[in-house]
């Protein structure tokens, strides 16, 4: 019997192939990994958190304050959203979501809610008072015709 | 069409019955339009707010579900099209809770929030830079609001990996009301903002601030091209 020899080795290579692509496509457990959006915002932002890979319902705390969020599980992940409250100081905080017995976090940025300075002013144009200027001095324009057309014609008649 | 009043006088020319109402006209078209320039410079424009998709932020957004990469902080922002090769810096909040922005003495420096994603990782990766500065004219962003969608923007990470974003759009925002759903929230891939300053410049410095939306194309190990490009510095800015 040499037949089997080829075989048996084509065999071992398209299982251990196999076995490497599954092992591949499905991870024993996936890590967790918590994101947040936005990931930055005022007083009053609603904050959405996904845990991804988080088959069951998770919790999450925002560290340093009394915020805690309950995330029920969705498909594959868990999810929920907290409302910066109040109060809520400037600043970057953590949240960390317990999910079993793993725990991921991530960051949220609290700020002042306005843009930001990103200019000196000493390129800017005002084309706005230019547009203003323009438009007056047409008006005016129009109007001093409108007053010869008058006087013209009242002289007319 | 015009009256005649009377025997015709062939010595005197009367343009007048013809020319007075197309004249008032005319005029009428001037001054509304006139008022209309006025009146549209002192009210401000309101400006459209794009419409979210629904509530959800993750609801064709999945992190874990593409190939992204892990954090390493950005270096540099390369943008052939508008000639900007910038070096970046980390930047965070000031005592007021507003965002720092890099030093007016360094026009030629952009930044990148640090508390948020870096390039490359799923969410906003946020990049500041001037628009002008009071000593150097123009600055590091001053072009960017002329980037169209479909524009490369190119970021270097410190661990030698360029991501290639591309421009998506660029709108310009009252500073009070910056929508930050839409400049820090979630898109189904990785998103670059880069947020510079326009609009008037008044006591309070501009009153807007332009953001130029881009998503993830792409990335790739920088290649010795890559490494030879120039870096603007401040000499390139300075009149």
């Amino acid at each position: 019997m040499r037949m089997p020899q080829p075989f048996r080795g084509m065999l071992a290579a398209i299982g251990l192939s196999a076995a490497i692509v599954l092992s591949t496509a499905v991870p024993a457990n996936a890590a967790i990994t918590v994101t947040l959006s936005p990931t930055a915002g005022a007083v009053g932002t609603r904050v959405d958190a996904l845990a991804s890979n988080c088959n069951q319902n998770a919790t999450a705390v925002v560290e340093g304050t009394d915020v805690s969020i309950a995330l029920p599980r969705n498909n594959n992940n868990a999810q929920g959203n907290f409302t910066v409250p109040q109060g809520m100081k400037t600043g970057t905080y953590t949240v960390l979501v317990t999910c079993g017995s793993d725990s991921a976090s991530a960051k949220f940025t609290v700020t002042s809610g306005s843009g930001a300075a990103t200019g000196g002013g000493s390129t800017a144009s005002d084309a706005s008072s230019a547009v203003l200027w323009s438009g007056a001095g047409i008006v005016l324009a129009a109007a001093a015709g409108m007053w010869l057309l008058k006087r013209r014609s009242s002289a007319a008649a | 069409m015009g009256e005649s009043g009377g025997a015709p006088e062939p010595a005197v020319h009367r343009p007048e019955p013809a020319f007075r109402p197309v004249a008032a006209v005319v005029l009428a078209i001037l001054l509304a339009g006139g008022l209309g320039l006025v009146v549209g410079s002192v009210v401000p424009m309101p400006h459209l707010r794009l419409p979210q998709f629904g509530d959800d932020p993750f609801a064709v957004a999945d992190p874990a579900g593409g190939d992204w990469l892990g954090r390493s902080e950005p270096t540099r922002v390369d943008i052939e099209a508008v000639g900007v090769h910038a070096p970046l810096t980390g930047l965070g909040l000031d005592r007021n809770g507003d965002f720092e922005v890099p030093a007016l003495r360094k026009p030629h420096e952009a930044g990148w929030f640090e508390h948020g994603p870096t390039p490359g990782e799923f969410g906003p990766t946020v990049l500041l830079g001037h628009v002008d500065t009071d000593r150097s004219g123009p600055a590091v962003f001053f072009p960017v609001k002329e980037l169209e969608a479909g524009d490369v923007i190119e970021v270097t990470r410190e661990d030698g990996i360029v991501v290639v974003y591309e421009v998506t759009g660029t709108e310009s925002y009252p500073k009070r009301r910056l929508p930050y759903e839409e400049v820090f929230g979630v898109e189904a891939v990785p998103a670059l903002r880069l947020i510079t300053c326009g609009g008037e410049f008044g006591r309070g410095g501009y009153a807007e601030n332009v953001v130029v939306f881009a998503r993830y194309a792409a990335h790739r190990k920088a290649t010795e091209q890559d490494e030879r490009r120039p870096l603007n510095g401040r000499e390139h800015f300075l009149d």
